[in-house]
Order: structure tokens, then C-alpha cells, then sequence
């Protein structure tokens, strides 16, 4: 082996040789920049959350790994980024002490956290006494950016009211295509205040587009029963029916609309439960067939259109075996997010993360294609470009079906679902 | 409106028929050795992994599965009272078990999060054709896990109670229960009692863990939502008293069947806790705890 | 040794020791010894019920979900200061006891502390069915004033830690004083033999109320502290069952019914919980298998705590003889 690369070595090896030992000078060099240390508070125990914040520190680290993989943050001569990531369980005071933690003793300048409104509210309280930068990820309570603090910043979500919308205009907007004229609603939705803040919304916008409430249901979650939930469902007889769900309460409650044989012209999801990678496979593709569902990301034929899409999607894929979610998408892209912060700021303290961050603008690039929606943060520092699509599952597969310029070509969505009976 | 009155009662009847048999086994051991045990709703789940790896690895039907997971519940009960409570047991034979109400609790923790490590945070399903098939009786409908739930939990209490009342065996584990003392004097092995009735009573929980594997989804945290509600179950149905978990587990589901018909859904949870302290306050041997010698 | 004297001894090393945390650097640190000292104090206010009276409560998160309610609720809507509040939680969480405790406590062992896991359960579920007032399932968060001691909060953590420690001093005296108090002297007859008691002409039920009222109204100012600790409070945290098993746990490990065990338990538990985290992060959940296998052992080897497992071994190696401080 010896031999044949040294016999290798004149002639026309000579540039490639002289080109890797640049390539090591250039590395040596990014290595010695110093590591940004990113914070990460994310639920990976102690509920059911822990398969989301699974989800999400999935997206987290594959961003880490592709940015560190081409060179790091080139205005801070190609520093790399390490991630801190920890486990908040689900608990307020876990979250409260971790970000204390992170900031003074990890000395970490900026933190990405925490899924849950619960842990993302208390917990960004210290950031901002600390002064240190909070991207929150996906935590949907309003109050969050209510409370004039000037480093906490929501580039990926907005307030669940806004789902709520795209539920509401949705039907409104489905109504109007003449097939069939929803007149009745019911909302189902999960005694938490993510489940509260949907449904109150939703109550309020559907009595502006003459759709009655028939039916106005918070469920516990986790119930050990969905049947008395469902059979109440069908006894109100709606022509539409909302479910406010996560994963295991959205999987019961869709077969047993199956099941039970609920006949409704539309069953829309609020985009936890039903876009869930394991959603389908567990409900079933004729449960599943023609269900709607809000959904923050607008899923593969619609988003997955660049090389910089195609690579996160395939080596996510290869990676874990099951497709991303709207989860894995809003981790990945978060972290991008900060990176252009970064490399804005030029400097890795946190003063200077928080004044990048604040002025975050960006436009048709690779990450707000990747999102489905462009990023200008405003004063509170909210993104409020964030919206969600409706999306119906046919055959198994999310296809994108509101707003209408963002339904991929020759697909009609159906509406009104058939009837049960009358299904394969 | 009376068909969907009559299909809640009907479906009320069936999930309570299950939850009465996940009390079952808490209520065995709770009236043979006064004991509470915290680590039932995670040994429910552990059966529901059993049920759930027997699928998928071993291709058994989940009804199939039923008596395996008994057997290897049944084992594992045996071996937790043998090896890790009987000592905690004996040493304060004399006071309160908090003892034993500590250990269970650590119990709880440590499978939660061991099945965590094992087996992930994802929630996950069995699959099966006969899962989603349903079958109509007198213009009502069920599912067939729902069948199989109501008809196999009814069968195996029915076979408990012959058991406790017509073997030798299940005579002295009553023996033991009610009075102590006296049982040893009739030469009744009391270590040989409450290692075979822990067994027993996860033997039934196995059961019932094989028989709602197919109706609800998996996880390491699936436990806790029907833990707590067990024992509830236990002391509405009388401590100790088979028959007893049964009906109370019936009420339980048919008061939160029936009533979210009625009232929000939410509101079910207080009807079932507000009964249950009124049983505790006006009637402690509990609703149909009668079954006295 | 008097015991007056040795009562001085190690009050003075206790001060001394909670001196000690004030000259750590990090906020990190002080926020998990605060923590740690508010389960403490939560331990010793269940010891007054479960371990000197015997009374196996499972609901004293009900109490605790009330002290912080009524504080956070009373700041919020009339801004009065939740130094007051604290009382009028404690006082709520008292009358909340007798309601809960008089027709409870004919209830024996296993069945009384059933009744209050169930009395805290309806609690929590009526909580998160209120959605007007109390907030519901989203909670109530303490309007943030920053630096402001007369308020009950503060940036610093320093505040918190002091103010832990007071609460912790007094629950501490309390329960030492009470071992040596009449009532005390009848709630451990009744907790040995009720039969006997009741014989010996003790009033039980006054003398169950009378500690459970107390150890409502301790517990209910820890709620108090834990709303202005994290500015937040929802019913999933503060009124759930976990919370009341855990406050159960820390006294019971510790070693129910002494002055010193219920703190003992905090003062292993909780940072035997943070040490495995650091240690085990990389896998999740093993840092809480740890923490089971903790309970589990702890039990096996002594029911009654570790308390009473370092008693045995100082008293083994006869080390107290030649301790010198006279």
C-alpha cells in the first residue's frame, strides 16, 4: 500500500495533493475559530411530547451537521456550531433551570426551545433577564412575543388563532365552489390552552361564515375513551367536524370516525395529530382517506423543490426511516435561521445574535422555500408571515389544497367526502 | 336520540367491563395484602408491549397473544413479590405499607422510562384486518376488539371468582386477606398466598393489557391514563371484592359514556371522581363490596 | 450533651451550611439548591400529617395548586402583594383540608389516602374546567415586575434562596417543636395504635385536623414561593397526582416522622435526580430509570429511610461517643 502511493505521488497527482493540503490549512483554520454553543431545550421525556421533540431534535441536529459540513459560519472565519441539547420533560421548572444553566454556566449565546408553551413561557423569561437571545420553535401561546421583551423572537410560528383561521377560510372558501355548502360545525378539541385558543377562535370566525356550532366539545387529553366523544359527533350530525388533536387522541378519534361510520363533508384536522408521520400508517389509508388538515409546513410537492430541500428531505429519510414532519422542518430550518443571523452579526455574543435576529429578513432563499413562507421579524418579534396551508390526504399521500395557487397542478380536491358506505 | 342513548350505554358497558379487569388484579392484591400498588398502570402497559412485540415478531393474532402474555405476566408477578416486595413486606408487616407504596412508586418510574429507552417515544399500533371490522347488533354497532374486550374481560372475571370460591386455593388466598393471623393458624403458607395472588393479579392485568393493545395506542407513558382510574375502579367496586371491580368498572364507563352524551366530555372526569368520594365518605366497604362470607 | 444544646449545635451548623450556597457564582447552582430546600419544606409540611400523624395524604398537591392560585389570582386581579397572598393561601388550604380531612379521616391507611389522591384529581379537573377566572388548562402567569421584593419577586436568585430558607426554618421548627408538644405526643399514640389512643381518651379527629390543617397551610405557601419562583402556574403542574406521590416520596425516603428525614429526602433525591442527568443526557430517560432504582433500593434496605440507615451506621460505629464538642 506504501509503495503505490508513493509511486502514485509525481506527476499528475501534484495539484490534487497541493489542493488537499489547502483543503487541510482551510480546516485547520475553521477549527480554530472558536465554537458558537447553541442552547436546545426540548422535550425528550416524561410524556408524549418526547416523540415530537424527538421529531424536532432530529431536524436540529441534521441542520447542524449540514452547516457545519460546509464551513461553518464563514463570517466568523468558519466557526462551527455545537449544539447543547437538553431534556426539559415537559416541566416548567426544568426548563427554568436548564436555561439558567445554559446561560451561565454553558455560557451559551442564544438558545433555541422549548415545543411547549407551558416550559417556551416561563423559561424565556430568563433569556431575557440574561439578555440572552430565545428562538422559539413551534410554542403557538400568544403571549410569548406579548410581553415587550426584546429577545425572544418566533420566526416559525405564530399564534394558534392563526390556524384557526386557515380552518375557518378554508370552509368558507370550500363552501363557495358550489359542491356543497357547509351549514354546521362541530370543534373537538383537547382541554389544553392549545386546544382552548383554537377552539375559541374558531367559534368566533365561524359564526361570521353562517356555519352554526353544533357542537363545541373539549375532550381530556389522553382520555382512555374516544367512543362517548365520537358517538356525541355523530349524534350532532355536522356537516364539518374539527379535531384539535396530538398524535394518539387524533389516531382514536379518526378510526372510530371510521369506524362508527360519521358522515361529514369535510373532518379537518388542526395539523399536530393528522400530520404526524404516523398518522396514516396507524389510522389507515381509508381512514384516512379525504381527511383535511391544517398543516404549518406545505409538505413535499409543494416545498421539497430546491437541491437545499432535496438534501435535508433525502438524508433525513436515510437517516431515520420515516419522512420529516411540519416538526422536523421548523427545527431544521430554525437553526438555519440563526446561522443567518450569524453570519450577519459577524460576532458571536450574545448582544449581537439579538440585533441580527431582530432584523431577520428574508425572502424567497432556499430556508423560506423550505418553510413555505418568507421571515420579517417584527418589532415584537414576531414572524408574521407564518401561515398554514390545508392540505387533503389522499391515497396515504399530504396534497396541498388551500390556498389554491399553492394546489399542485391537475389535483382537485374532494368535497364533500363521500360517504362511508359508499367507500372501497 | 334514543339509538344514540342505547349505543352509549352499550359501548359504556364494554370499555367498563375492561377497565373493570385492569382493576381486577390491583384489587386482589389490595385486599389479600393491603398493599397499593403503583406500578399497576405501568405493568399494564408492560402487557400491552408483550401483546404488542407477540404481533409484530411472533405474527400471533393479538387474541391469540392473550393467554402468552397471561403466562408471561403471571411469571413476572411471581418474581416481583418473591424477589423485591416480600421483604419490604415483612418488615413493616405491622404499620402502614408506605414501604411497598414507595417501592411501587419507584417501580413506576423505573419501567416508564426503561420501556422509554427501549422502545422509544413513538406511540404505536397493532395492525390486524379484524381491528377496524365491525359487527351490528340490534341497529347498534361494535368494533370486534370491542367484542372481544367485553366478552373475554366477563369471562375471565366470571373464572376468577369460581376460582377464589370453589379451589382450595382461592380459599385460603381469601382466607389470608380477610383475617391474617387466622389464616396462619390454619397452617395457611401466607408467603406462598401473596406470591401466587401478586402473580394472579398481573396474570388478569395481562389480560387486559392483550386485550386493549389493539384499541389503543402504545406508548411508555400509556399507564398513567389508566392507573389512576384502576384505583378509583377498586374502591368504588369494595377493596378486596372481585365481583366488586367488575360492576364498578362498568359504572365507571358507563357514567363517562353516557354521560358526555349529556354533559362536555370534561365534565364526565368530576361525575366519576365526585361518586367516588361520596362512595369513600358514605359507604368505605365501597358499592358492591358485599361479598362477605 | 442537653438537648437544648444539641438543638443549638446543629442549628448553627444548618445556618452555616445555608451561608455556604450564597458564595457560589452561579445562579445555575443557587436555582437547584432553592429548588431542592422548597421540596424539603414541602417534605417537612406532609411529615406533620403523613409521618408524624400517620396519614398516608396523597393530596397535598391540591394545597399546593391552592396556595399558588390564590396568591398569583389575588396579585393579578387586585394587585395585592402575594406576601399577603401567601396567607390567604394558606388559609384556604387549611379550611380546603378540613373539608377534605374531617369525613376522611374515618377512613384508615390505604382508603385515606385514596380519598385525597381522588379530592386533589376533582380539584385539578374542576381547575381546568374554569376557564374564566382561573385561566382553565392555560394557567395563570404572575405579571412580571422584575425587582420587586415587596411583590415577592426578583431577578436575583439570591432573593428566592433566602426567602426558601426562612420558610425552611420554620418548618423545621415547627416540626421539632411539635414532637415535643402535646399534639404531638397524641398524633403519634394515634399513629401507633388508634385503638389505644382513643382509649387514653385522645380527641382523634381534632387532633388529625389540627395537623393536616397545618400541613395544608405549610405546604400551600411552598405553592405561593413555586408561582413567584417560576412566574407561572398551570394545573397540569401544580395540582397534578405526580406532584402529590413526589412530595409523598421525598418524606417517606427521607424517613417520615423525624424532625431532620423529610429534608434528608430532598437533600438526596433531588440532586441524585440532577447529578444522573448530567451524567446520563445522552440517553434518554435513564437518568429517571436511575431515579426509580433509587426509591427501590432505598426501600429494600430500610422502609423506614435514610434517615433511619445513617442512624443505624453512626450508632454501628459508635462514632457519636467520641465526639469531643461537649
Amino acid at each position: 500500500m506504501k509503495l503505490d502511493r508513493y509511486s502514485l505521488f509525481p506527476g499528475r497527482q501534484l495539484p490534487r495533493v497541493a489542493a488537499g493540503i489547502l483543503g487541510c490549512l482551510a480546516a485547520s483554520l475553521a477549527i480554530s475559530a472558536e465554537p458558537v454553543k447553541v442552547g436546545y431545550i426540548i422535550p425528550l421525556s416524561g410524556s408524549a411530547a418526547a416523540a415530537i421533540g424527538r421529531d424536532m431534535s432530529r431536524g436540529t441536529q441534521l441542520a447542524i451537521k449540514h452547516i457545519n459540513a460546509s464551513g461553518g459560519i464563514k463570517s466568523l472565519g468558519g466557526a462551527q456550531l455545537r449544539l447543547i441539547e437538553v431534556d426539559s420533560r415537559g416541566d416548567p421548572k426544568v426548563g427554568i433551570t436548564e436555561a439558567e444553566r445554559l446561560i451561565t454556566v454553558e455560557k451559551v449565546p442564544v438558545i433555541i426551545g422549548a415545543f411547549q408553551s407551558g416550559v417556551t413561557f416561563p423559561a424565556t423569561t430568563v433569556a431575557e433577564k440574561y439578555q440572552v437571545p430565545w428562538i422559539v420553535d413551534l410554542s403557538a401561546k400568544t403571549e410569548i412575543t406579548e410581553r415587550g421583551f426584546k429577545y425572544v423572537f418566533r420566526p416559525t410560528q405564530i399564534p394558534s388563532s392563526g390556524n384557526a383561521d386557515s380552518v375557518v377560510d378554508f370552509v368558507g372558501w370550500a363552501g363557495k365552489r358550489g359542491t356543497a355548502k357547509p351549514r354546521t360545525a362541530a370543534i373537538l378539541y383537547e382541554n389544553t390552552d392549545w386546544g382552548q385558543d383554537l377552539a375559541k377562535r374558531m367559534r368566533e370566525r365561524f359564526a361570521g361564515q353562517d356555519v352554526k356550532v353544533v357542537l363545541d366539545e373539549a375532550y381530556p387529553p389522553n382520555a382512555p375513551d374516544f367512543r362517548p366523544l365520537v358517538l356525541k359527533t355523530k349524534g350532532a350530525n355536522p356537516d364539518v367536524i374539527s379535531v384539535t388533536s396530538y398524535a394518539t387522541d387524533a389516531v382514536q378519534i379518526h378510526k372510530l370516525i371510521e369506524q362508527m361510520q360519521v358522515n361529514a363533508m369535510a373532518v379537518i384536522g388542526s395539523g399536530a395529530g393528522q400530520v404526524d408521520s404516523t398518522f396514516v400508517p396507524s389510522v389507515g389509508v381509508r381512514g384516512t382517506n379525504y381527511t383535511f388538515t391544517t398543516n404549518g409546513w406545505a409538505g413535499y410537492e409543494s416545498a421539497i423543490t430546491t437541491p437545499f430541500a432535496k438534501r435535508f428531505w433525502d438524508e433525513f429519510v436515510a437517516a431515520h426511516k420515516s419522512e420529516p414532519n411540519e416538526f422536523s422542518v421548523v427545527a431544521y430550518s430554525v437553526v438555519w435561521i440563526l446561522k443567518d443571523a450569524l453570519e450577519r452579526a459577524g460576532k458571536s455574543d450574545p448582544q449581537s445574535i439579538r440585533d441580527a435576529l431582530a432584523t431577520t429578513k428574508m425572502k424567497d432563499n432556499d430556508v423560506t422555500k423550505l418553510l413555505g413562507y418568507n421571515v420579517d421579524i417584527d418589532a415584537k418579534g414576531q414572524n408574521t408571515l407564518k401561515r398554514f396551508v390545508v392540505q387533503q390526504i389522499v391515497d396515504g399521500k399530504y396534497r396541498t389544497v388551500w390556498p389554491p395557487e399553492l394546489t399542485p397542478k391537475g389535483f382537485n380536491m374532494t368535497w364533500p367526502a363521500p360517504k362511508w358506505s359508499d367507500r372501497k | 336520540m334514543i339509538d344514540v342513548f342505547a349505543q352509549a350505554l352499550a359501548d359504556g358497558v364494554a370499555s367498563g367491563a375492561l377497565y373493570g379487569l385492569i382493576a381486577l388484579g390491583l384489587s386482589l392484591q389490595f385486599g389479600v395484602m393491603k398493599i397499593i400498588n403503583f406500578a399497576h398502570g405501568s405493568l399494564l402497559m408492560v402487557a400491552m408491549y408483550i401483546s404488542l412485540w407477540a404481533s409484530r415478531y411472533l405474527g400471533a393474532h393479538s387474541l391469540v397473544a392473550v393467554p402468552l402474555v397471561a403466562v408471561v405476566m403471571f411469571v413476572l408477578g411471581f418474581a416481583i413479590q418473591r424477589w423485591l416486595l416480600e421483604d419490604i413486606y415483612r418488615k413493616e408487616a405491622t404499620r402502614e405499607p408506605m414501604g411497598i407504596l414507595i417501592f411501587t412508586t419507584g417501580l413506576w418510574i423505573f419501567l416508564d422510562n426503561l420501556f422509554l429507552v427501549i422502545a422509544g417515544p413513538d406511540y404505536q399500533v397493532i395492525k390486524g384486518d379484524w381491528i377496524g371490522r365491525t359487527t351490528s347488533v340490534g341497529g347498534l354497532m361494535f368494533g370486534y376488539p370491542q367484542v372481544a374486550g367485553f366478552v373475554f374481560s366477563t369471562l375471565t372475571t366470571v373464572a376468577l371468582v369460581v376460582f377464589l370460591r370453589h379451589t382450595r386455593l382461592g380459599r385460603n388466598i381469601r382466607a389470608a386477606g380477610q383475617d391474617r393471623e387466622a389464616a396462619s393458624v390454619l397452617g395457611i403458607d401466607s408467603a406462598r398466598v401473596y406470591q401466587v395472588s401478586f402473580a394472579i393479579g398481573l396474570a388478569v392485568l395481562g389480560i387486559a393489557g392483550a386485550l386493549l393493545a389493539p384499541m389503543y395506542p402504545v406508548n411508555p407513558f400509556v399507564g398513567d391514563i389508566f392507573g389512576l382510574r384502576a384505583f378509583v375502579i377498586v374502591v368504588l367496586g369494595g377493596i378486596g371484592s372481585i365481583g366488586g371491580a367488575f360492576w364498578g368498572g362498568i359504572l365507571v364507563g358507563v357514567i363517562e359514556s353516557v354521560g358526555a352524551q349529556l354533559l362536555p366530555a370534561t365534565f364526565s372526569e368530576i361525575l366519576i371522581f365526585g361518586i367516588f368520594l361520596a362512595v369513600l365518605y358514605f359507604r368505605p366497604t365501597g358499592l358492591f363490596g358485599l361479598e362477605k362470607e | 450533651m442537653t438537648p437544648l444544646a444539641r438543638g443549638g449545635a446543629v442549628g448553627a451548623a444548618l445556618v452555616a451550611a445555608m451561608v455556604v450556597p450564597l458564595a457560589t457564582p452561579s445562579p445555575y447552582a443557587l436555582s437547584i439548591v432553592t429548588l431542592t430546600l422548597l421540596y424539603g419544606y414541602l417534605a417537612l409540611s406532609w411529615n406533620i400529617i403523613g409521618g408524624i400523624g400517620g396519614q398516608l395524604s396523597l393530596g397535598h398537591a391540591a394545597y399546593f395548586g391552592i396556595g399558588g392560585y390564590a396568591s398569583t389570582l389575588l396579585f393579578v386581579q387586585f394587585g395585592v402583594s402575594p406576601w399577603f397572598g401567601m396567607f390567604a393561601g394558606a388559609a384556604l388550604a387549611a379550611l380546603a383540608a378540613a373539608l377534605i380531612g374531617y369525613p376522611c379521616f374515618r377512613l384508615r391507611g390505604a382508603y385515606f389516602a385514596l380519598a385525597t389522591l381522588a379530592a386533589a384529581m376533582i380539584l385539578k379537573i374542576a381547575v381546568e374546567n374554569s376557564h374564566g377566572l382561573l385561566g382553565g388548562p392555560r394557567g395563570l402567569e404572575v405579571t412580571l415586575l422584575r425587582d420587586a421584593p415587596l411583590q415577592f419577586q426578583h431577578t436575583r436568585k439570591e432573593f428566592y434562596y433566602a426567602v426558601v430558607v426562612v420558610m425552611l426554618t420554620i418548618a423545621l421548627s415547627i416540626n421539632y417543636l411539635l414532637l415535643r408538644s402535646r399534639l404531638g405526643f397524641h398524633l403519634v399514640a394515634i399513629r401507633n395504635d388508634q385503638d389505644a389512643a382513643l382509649a387514653l381518651g385522645i380527641d382523634i379527629t381534632r387532633s388529625k385536623l389540627a395537623a393536616a390543617m397545618l400541613s395544608a397551610a405549610l405546604t400551600a405557601a411552598g405553592g405561593t414561593f413555586y408561582a413567584q419562583f417560576v412566574m407561572f402556574i398551570s394545573p397540569d403542574k401544580v395540582l397534578s397526582a405526580n406532584l402529590s406521590v413526589q412530595i409523598a416520596v421525598m418524606c417517606i425516603v427521607g424517613g417520615r416522622g423525624t424532625v431532620f428525614g423529610p429534608l434528608l429526602g430532598a437533600l438526596l433525591l433531588l440532586p441524585a435526580e440532577e447529578i444522573a442527568r448530567r451524567a446520563l443526557g445522552g440517553i434518554v430517560g435513564a437518568d429517571m430509570m436511575l431515579y426509580g432504582l433509587l426509591l427501590m433500593i432505598v426501600m429494600r434496605r430500610e422502609p423506614r429511610g435514610v434517615q433511619r440507615i445513617l442512624r443505624d451506621l453512626w450508632n454501628r460505629t459508635g462514632a457519636p461517643r467520641s465526639v469531643n464538642a461537649g
